[in-house]
C-alpha cells in the first residue's frame, strides 16, 4: 500500500490532538444556554418551518409543461390570450 | 439464478470455516474474493438475460413448499440495478481490507459475504414480512464489524448508535407490516400494491414505514448515527454503509411507499420536501464544519442521500430515474472516497485529523489525481453519472415544486464548497511538517478505486443503458399498466378483446 506497506505515524501535536478531541467530544458539554436555545428554535422549528409553509402552498401549484405565450403557469388556470389578428 | 446469487457467497464463507488463521490468511482472503468475484460475474449474466420491455417481476422463483414463510423472489428493473451494485461493491470491500485486518480476519470476511448474501436478499425478495426481516438482519454483521475491528476506543458506541437507531426506527415499520398482515391477509408485494386502502389507514402505514426509512436514509433529524459509524468503521465496512446500506431506504421508498402507500405519499409529499431540503442544507453545511475526512464524506453521503429523496418524491419519471441514478452513482464515487481517504491516507497515517495534513500533491500526485476525479464527480460535474443523477432528479422536483427544486438546487453549491475545501486542503500547499516522507498510491488501492471512477464516468456518458432498463418499472410506479392482451397467442388476444 501507499507508504511501502509500512504505517508511518504522524508527528501528532498535542494541541491538534486537544482541539480535535474538542471538536468530537463537543456535545457532551452541551448545554442549552440562552443562545444555543434561540439557535435550536431558529433552526429547529422556525426554519423547518418556513420551508414546510412553502412545500404545503407550492406543493404541484404550477405547471410548466407545454405552455404558450400569455397562459398562466399556476395549475388549474389557462388565461390564455387571444391570438393576434393581423 | 437469483438462487445462485444467494447462495453462492453463503458456500463462500463456509468454505473459510475449516481453515486456521494461524496458517491460511491468504487462501481465506483469495476464497472470499474469488466467491464474490464469482457472483459478481453470474449478476452480470443476469443483467445480460434482463428483458427490459418485460412488465412483470423477472427470474422469479418461488418456495412455496417452506411451511414457515412463503419465499417469492424476483427482480425488476429497479432491484436489477441494486443487484448490481451489491455484488460489483462486495469484491472491492474485500480487495480494500486486504492488508490491515490484523485479527480475526476469517470471521471479517464472513461477515462480509454473509451480508452480500443479505443485502441481495432484501433487493429480491417479494414480501414485507421478509423485506423487513433481511432489511434489519444486515444490522447484525455490520454491527460486530464496527465494534470489533473499528478503528478507535469510540468505535463501540459508534456500532450502537448504527445499531440502536436503525433498530429503533424499523420497529415502526414491523408495526405497519403488521397491521397490513391483519387487514389484507397478506404481506406479498403485489397483493399489498393491489389492495383498496383508505387514505387514512394509508396515512397511518405511511408513517410507520416512513420513520424507519428515514433513520436509514438518513435524514434530519435521525442521521446521528450515520457520521460516527462511517468515521469509525474499517474501510470495507464504510464502503459497505455508503453504497448499500444508504440505499436501503431508496429501495424501500420506492417499493413499499411509493408503491404500495401512493395516496398517502401524495399527501406527505410536502412533509417529506421540508425534511429532504432541511437535511440537505444542514448537512451540508455541517459537512464545511468537519475536522475528520471520514465524517466529512460521511457528512456529505446525508446531503446525496437527500436529493435522492427530492427526486423519489417527485411523482415524475425524470425525478425517480435520477434518484435511482444518483443512488447508484453515489454507490461507487462515495466508497472511492473512503477508499482514498480512509483507505489510502489512514492505512499510512493512522489519523483522521485533516488538520495533519497538506500538500499530498509533493510526494502522491497519482493519488491526488485520483483524488480529484473523485472529488469532481462527488460535486456531480457533468460526464459523472452524479450529474445526470442530480439534475434529473432536482428537474423532477422543480416540476413538483419550483421552490422546493431551487432550495435543493443549493446543494450543487454546498457540495462544491466542501469537495473543493477537502481537495485543496489535503493536496496542495506545502508538504506538511506533521507527515514524513511516503511513497504514492500502490497497485492494489489504484485497482480498488479505478472500477468506481470507471463505472461513474461510463455510465455518466451513456446513461441510457441504465434508463433503458428502469423506465418500465418507473412508468409502472406513477402509472398503472397492465397488458391488454397476451399478444403471443393471437387467437386468445381476438377472444380476449371481444372477437373483433
Amino acid at each position: 500500500m501507499a507508504g511501502g506497506g509500512h504505517h508511518q505515524s504522524v508527528r501528532l501535536d498535542p494541541a491538534i490532538e486537544r482541539w480535535s478531541a474538542m471538536r468530537e467530544n463537543v456535545y457532551q458539554n452541551f448545554t442549552f444556554t440562552r443562545r444555543a436555545s434561540r439557535t435550536a428554535i431558529a433552526l429547529g422549528i422556525l426554519v423547518p418551518g418556513a420551508i414546510a409553509l412553502v412545500a404545503m402552498a407550492y406543493d404541484e401549484k404550477f405547471d410548466m409543461a407545454g405552455k404558450r405565450r400569455g397562459e398562466s403557469l399556476i395549475t388549474g388556470q389557462s388565461g390564455a390570450k387571444p391570438a393576434a389578428k393581423e | 439464478m437469483l438462487s445462485a446469487l444467494l447462495l453462492i457467497p453463503l458456500i463462500g464463507s463456509l468454505a473459510l470455516l475449516p481453515i486456521s488463521e494461524e496458517s491460511g490468511v491468504t487462501r481465506m482472503k483469495q476464497i472470499a474474493l474469488t466467491t464474490s468475484m464469482v457472483n459478481f460475474i453470474v449478476s452480470i449474466v443476469l443483467w445480460g438475460e434482463f428483458d427490459s420491455s418485460s412488465l412483470q417481476y423477472q427470474f422469479v422463483q418461488e418456495f412455496n413448499t417452506l411451511s414457515f414463510c412463503h419465499l417469492n423472489i424476483g427482480i425488476d428493473g429497479i432491484s436489477l440495478y441494486f443487484v448490481l451494485l451489491t455484488t460489483f461493491i462486495t469484491p472491492l470491500c474485500i480487495l480494500s481490507n486486504w492488508d490491515n485486518i490484523k485479527f480475526g480476519m476469517k470471521y471479517f470476511l464472513i461477515a462480509f459475504l454473509l451480508m452480500e448474501t443479505l443485502l441481495i436478499a432484501v433487493f429480491v425478495v417479494l414480501d414485507l414480512m421478509l423485506f423487513y426481516i433481511f432489511f434489519e438482519s444486515v444490522l447484525i454483521p455490520m454491527f460486530l464489524v464496527v465494534g470489533i475491528w473499528g478503528g478507535s476506543v469510540t468505535r463501540i458506541r459508534a456500532s450502537f448508535l448504527l445499531f440502536l437507531y436503525t433498530l429503533a426506527g424499523s420497529l415502526f415499520m414491523l408495526l405497519s407490516i403488521m397491521v397490513i398482515y391483519y387487514n389484507i391477509g397478506s404481506t406479498d408485494f403485489t397483493v399489498v400494491s393491489l389492495s383498496n386502502m383508505s387514505l387514512d389507514a394509508q396515512k397511518v402505514l405511511w408513517l410507520g414505514f416512513f420513520l424507519s426509512l428515514a433513520v436509514k436514509s438518513p435524514m434530519v433529524p435521525f442521521h446521528i448515527w450515520l457520521p460516527r459509524a462511517h468515521a469509525e468503521a474499517p474501510l470495507g465496512a464504510s464502503i459497505l454503509l455508503a453504497a448499500l446500506f444508504l440505499k436501503l431506504a431508496t429501495y424501500g421508498y420506492l417499493r413499499i411507499l411509493i408503491t404500495m402507500l401512493p395516496d398517502a405519499t401524495s399527501y406527505f409529499s410536502p412533509l417529506v420536501q421540508t425534511m429532504a431540503v432541511v437535511t440537505l442544507i444542514y448537512s451540508s453545511l455541517a459537512t464545511l464544519r468537519q475536522t475528520d475526512f471520514k465524517a466529512l464524506v460521511a457528512y456529505s453521503s446525508i446531503g446525496h442521500m437527500a436529493i435522492v429523496i427530492l427526486g423519489l418524491f417527485s411523482n415524475t419519471i425524470v425525478g425517480i430515474e435520477g434518484a435511482i441514478a444518483l443512488s447508484i452513482a453515489h454507490g461507487v464515487i462515495s466508497p472511492a472516497m473512503f477508499a482514498l481517504v480512509g483507505g489510502v491516507l489512514y492505512d499510512v497515517h493512522h489519523t483522521r485529523t485533516i488538520r495533519y495534513y497538506r500538500g499530498l500533491a509533493v510526494y502522491m500526485p497519482v493519488f491526488v489525481a485520483m483524488f480529484f476525479i473523485t472529488t469532481a464527480f462527488n460535486m456531480a460535474v457533468p460526464l459523472s453519472l452524479n450529474w445526470v443523477g442530480e439534475a434529473l432528479s432536482l428537474a423532477g422536483i422543480f416540476q413538483k415544486s419550483p421552490i422546493i427544486g431551487v432550495l435543493g438546487a443549493s446543494s450543487i453549491v454546498l457540495s462544491a464548497c466542501y469537495s473543493i475545501f477537502l481537495f485543496n486542503r489535503l493536496s496542495f500547499g506545502a508538504y506538511s511538517q506533521y507527515l514524513s516522507f511516503t511513497t504514492d498510491i500502490s497497485r492494489r488501492e489504484f485497482m480498488l478505486v479505478l472500477p468506481m471512477l470507471l463505472v461513474a464516468l461510463i455510465f455518466g456518458i451513456m446513461p441510457n443503458v441504465i434508463f433503458t432498463d428502469l423506465h418500465v418499472a418507473v412508468t409502472q410506479l406513477l402509472y398503472a399498466v397492465e397488458p391488454v392482451a397476451d399478444l403471443t397467442n393471437i387467437e386468445a388476444a381476438v377472444d380476449a378483446l371481444g372477437g373483433k
